[in-house]
């Protein structure tokens, strides 16, 4: 069940994010016949229709799906994050079980149950052996469906031949004796717990009935049609929804595709008719069609033979409309002319990179050497760039063989020359600016799906470049959270309420005072960033506080420390505060393993808001498209019976760069939560402006 | 005498510039030489014009590859070693392998397309050549697939068919101890395609004529030699040139 989110800012909501998705295109084009894919099961993730195969989908795809079979509706998104993991979240909707028995609390709902699913992949399929998959499903959930399985998949022409053994819900008819229970009695019998749901019951594992399930797939000459066949090993005796009549262990299915689309239809059980819609897209080639400015070519000879000729004017024009580069700044001594600026356009840095420097190759004399390129935050230089521009001539006008325009410069932290000849004319001033969010949660009781949706604006004013006040305010334009029946639940808790005040917070009023806080930030050091921040930081606290960052450039790692001291603020008004403060901070350390492509992963070690210490670990996935997946869990020294429903903290959550819906290049990107239960335990201060992503572009991961 | 050591330095200079300047390019048994470094478009004006030209498999290479040369003594030392030990079947086809590939001229394909249209129009596909030795090649249409590895013979040419998957190719060639679970289809135009010939993952891929096939040798769970020398195999393939 789901109860509470925290707040989030969300650029768009699910629907229109999936219709701009169907809207890409697929970079792939093919002159032959595609191979026929793999499809998904009824629960999600590759499989027949109850049971899963050993099949893996094709790397970074993401399949959104949805099937009934009478007394279950599912609803999963199925993702293939490496080609040997796939994982799965979905809500099962059980219709012939009421959500609770208190109409006063969940109306006529009908019981919703979340779960979490794993495959991993063993073995590939060769020649002579099988493709060997181990799987979970419903890993750390209320585990209606809980189970574990083995399976081997082998493919002989057109058909695909699937044997495997599950254990739990999978395994229920106990066709055959579990060979862990053999081998030691504690595999014999299965713990039927629920429990709270939320820990992963590792001590369940492999135990119980098992059973023997099978099945076959076979490609129709008809390339879109698909027919499945399986032998299943539940009993559906035991089934959360009522024991089901099983008329015959055989269910059949016949799966049709069409575009990104699988329609499925079968039956199960001898007596149930089932179907079922699956959507599928790459994260990894997923894109949009863009339109750009052609890009600049560089003449053979230079246009003009001084710098007092260039048009210094059109120069800053095109560097911004061509390059996406907006010029605060610039300094010209012996040959190096050095531009600072904010690269608001082009996500590539490397495409960024090469349109800046075409256009200067274009227009800039001969006798101008070397182009420096400082990338700014806001004033505050970040990266500079060291273009050898003779070597970028001659790579722009194919001289060199095809050697990439990376050859040419280096990037590096920036200069203390480069520092001492940073003056930008403008400095203080008035800005604003207006941010779109959208908090949704799935699973409550009062309705299945709650949102708030609405806009912050923002507004501040800079007094140099390293002073601002900010301030900014929550409207509310768009939401259901007037169906909320409770607005604290009902637990008793050891802990402090840091979160679960939640519903208070976003339903006292349409327009609330999101942060107010006085902001200062510099670079220290070489490589070294601080900031310090005191006022209102966020919807629930207000504070003083600090964050020091050391993080040299391109490099795969990075550690920061930050403090906080904050007090809660009261849900009743904008400006007062609770009785609660706290010393919170983290240590926070960011990883790239060279031996996972693409992925980051963050640790914060610290105290938490709850005065709980203990450690938030994030694991993010890059794809070639931009979209990032991640997944976080706190763990820290609140017993699960102290922390309530959900046993810990943890969240989802989809990263999506607005350059895919954009038709010119952007910049930035909009986060889609996923948090299934949020309580108060492992939860950390969401800080007003985090170095980690003000210093992005020193060592991208995001772009 | 002043003058005349400055004339002899010039005389010099004049002698060995254009030489270390030079541009040679070796087509189809001629040699032509530019005294500057110079476009692609004007080393293809004079070769297009008559020939009829097969543009897929028309590449450009360079010669200057100590890379390649330390890559193809690695693989004969390995083909070597490897004989010792090998089934009698293996044994014969690694020598074949070895001899073969001693014969084999090696240059580095640059990544262009050689397109004399686009090269006259676009600057970036009309590469500049800077000083050195290069080998233009503009074949009619070939008619064979080369198989190299565990096939046997060690290296053959296939004719090519229309409308054929490699697999088709491999079935009277390959070794026992062929392994047929992924091979490597170096197309004429260049490109390294990785095509699995087993269970699933099982691809529909046709060859281009000119095509070079590298079917892996079986490696065992205990030695990883063989593993190296499918590695080597693929690496030096890309730089063979093919005649």
């Amino acid at each position: 069940m789901n109860r509470i989110t925290i707040k989030h800012l969300l650029p768009f909501a699910l629907s229109p994010l999936l219709l701009a998705m169907s809207a890409m295109v697929n970079a792939e084009q093919r002159w032959q016949l595609p191979p026929a894919g793999v499809s998904q099961g009824a629960h999600g993730g590759v499989g027949l229709i109850q049971v899963p195969t050993a099949r893996m989908a094709s790397e970074g795809n993401l399949a959104i799906n949805y099937s009934d079979n009478e007394e279950y509706r599912f609803w999963s998104v199925s993702t293939q994050l490496f080609p040997w993991l796939e994982a799965t979240v979905r809500y099962t909707d059980v219709r012939t079980q009421l959500y609770s028995d208190d109409p006063g609390f969940s109306g006529n709902q009908t019981y919703k149950d979340k779960g979490i699913d794993a495959k991993v992949r063993l073995w590939r399929e060769s020649q002579w052996l099988p493709e060997f998959a181990v799987g979970f499903r419903d890993l750390g959930g209320t585990g209606l469906f809980e189970s574990e399985f083995a399976v081997l998949s082998k493919k002989f022409g057109d058909f695909d031949l699937h044997l495997g053994m599950g254990w739990g819900y999978l395994g229920n008819t106990a066709n055959i004796t579990n060979p862990f229970c053999s081998l030691a009695e504690s595999f014999c019998l299965r713990a039927a717990d629920v429990g709270r749901g939320g820990t992963v019951k590792y001590d369940n594992f492999f135990k119980g009935s098992a059973s023997v399930y099978g099945g076959i797939e076979y490609q129709t000459p008809w390339q879109p049609l698909r027919l499945k066949l399986e032998y299943e090993g539940n009993n559906y005796v035991n089934d959360f929804a009522g024991a089901l009549a099983q008329d015959s262990r055989w269910n059949l299915g016949a799966v049709y595709h069409w575009r990104d689309f699988d329609f499925s239809l079968n039956y199960q059980r001898g007596n149930t008719l089932g179907f079922g819609v699956s959507y599928a897209l790459n994260l990894h080639n997923a894109a949009g069609y863009k339109v750009k400015p052609p890009l600049r070519d560089v003449p053979a000879e230079p246009k003009v033979a001084q710098f007092d000729q260039v048009q210094r004017e059109q120069l800053i024009y095109d560097l911004l409309y061509q390059a996406g580069f907006l010029v605060k700044s610039s300094a010209l001594a012996d040959g190096v002319l050095t531009v600072y600026g904010n690269q608001i356009a082009y996500r590539d840095h490397e495409e960024a990179l090469e349109r800046i420097g075409r256009i200067l190759a274009a227009e800039l004399p001969a006798d101008i050497t070397t182009y420096k390129i400082v990338n700014l935050n806001g004033n505050i230089p970040m990266l500079e760039s060291v273009i050898d521009a003779s070597e970028f001539k001659a790579v722009a006008r194919n001289e060199r063989l095809g050697a990439p325009f990376t050859s040419t410069y280096v990037r590096q932290d920036v200069s203390a020359q480069s520092l001492a000849d940073f003056k930008p004319l403008v400095t203080k001033g008035f800005y604003t600016n207006m941010e779109l969010f959208w908090i949704q949660t799935f699973g409550s009781p009062e309705e299945f799906y709650m949102y708030q949706g609405g806009v912050i604006l923002g507004a501040g004013y800079s007094f140099n470049p390293n002073w601002a006040l900010h301030a900014s305010s929550k409207v509310t334009l768009l939401e259901n959270f007037d169906k909320f029946n409770f607005t604290v639940d009902a637990f008793d808790t050891e802990l402090p309420r840091v979160r679960t005040f939640i519903r208070e917070y976003v339903t006292r009023s349409k327009i609330t005072l999101d942060t107010l806080y006085g902001n200062w930030q510099e670079r220290l050091a070489p490589n070294l960033y601080g900031q310090l921040y005191a006022g209102y930081l966020e919807a629930m606290y207000g504070g003083v506080g600090g964050e020091v960052m050391y993080r040299p450039v391109d490099s795969n790692w990075a550690v920061g420390f930050d403090l906080n001291y904050v007090r809660q603020r009261s849900y009743e008004n904008d400006f007062s505060f609770f009785d609660y403060k706290v010393l919170t901070g983290h240590a926070n350390i960011y990883w790239k393993p060279d031996f996972l492509p693409d992925t980051q992963l963050t640790f914060n070690v610290g105290r938490f808001l709850a005065k709980d210490l203990g450690v938030n670990v994030d694991f993010a996935k890059r794809f070639n498209s931009g979209i990032v997946m991640g997944a976080y869990a706190a763990i820290t020294d609140v017993s699960s019976e102290q922390y309530g429903e959900g046993s810990f903290t943890k969240g989802f959550y989809i990263s999506i760069p607005f350059d895919l819906f954009s038709i010119t290049p952007a910049t930035g990107r909009g986060k889609l939560p996923w948090i299934p239960i949020s309580r108060d335990g492992g939860q950390m201060l969401n800080r007003p402006s985090m170095l980690y992503n003000m210093t992005e572009q020193r060592s991208p991961f995001f772009d | 005498m002043r003058l005349l050591k400055k004339l002899t330095l010039l005389a010099a200079v004049l002698l060995t510039l254009p030489v270390s300047a030079q541009v040679v390019v070796h087509s189809a048994g001629q040699s032509i030489t530019f005294e500057q470094p110079v476009r692609l478009d004007a080393v293809l004006a004079p070769l297009v014009r008559s020939a009829d030209i097969y543009w897929p498999a028309a590449a450009l290479y360079d010669t200057n590859v100590p890379e390649a040369e330390q890559l193809r003594s690695e693989t004969l030392t390995l083909l070597q070693e490897l004989q010792q030990s090998a089934k009698p079947e293996v044994q014969q086809v690694l020598l074949q392998l070895a001899s073969r590939i001693a014969d084999w001229r090696l240059a580095r394909r640059l990544p262009f397309v050689i397109d004399y249209d686009l090269a006259r129009i676009n600057l970036a596909a009309n590469p500049l050549l800077p000083a050195g030795d290069y080998i233009l090649q503009l074949p009619r249409r070939p008619d064979t697939v080369v198989l190299i590895g565990a096939i046997r013979g060690g290296i053959i040419s296939h004719a090519h068919t229309p409308a054929t998957a490699v697999n088709d190719y491999l079935q009277r060639a390959k070794l026992q101890s062929a392994d047929t679970n992924l091979v490597q289809l170096l197309q004429a135009d260049g490109r390294l395609v990785q095509v699995p010939l087993s269970g699933a993952s099982t691809i529909y891929q046709e060859a281009q004529p000119g095509a070079a096939l590298f079917v892996p040798f079986r490696s065992s769970l205990f030695s990883r030699d063989y593993q190296r020398l499918n590695q080597l195999l693929v690496e030096l393939m890309q730089y063979r040139v093919a005649v």
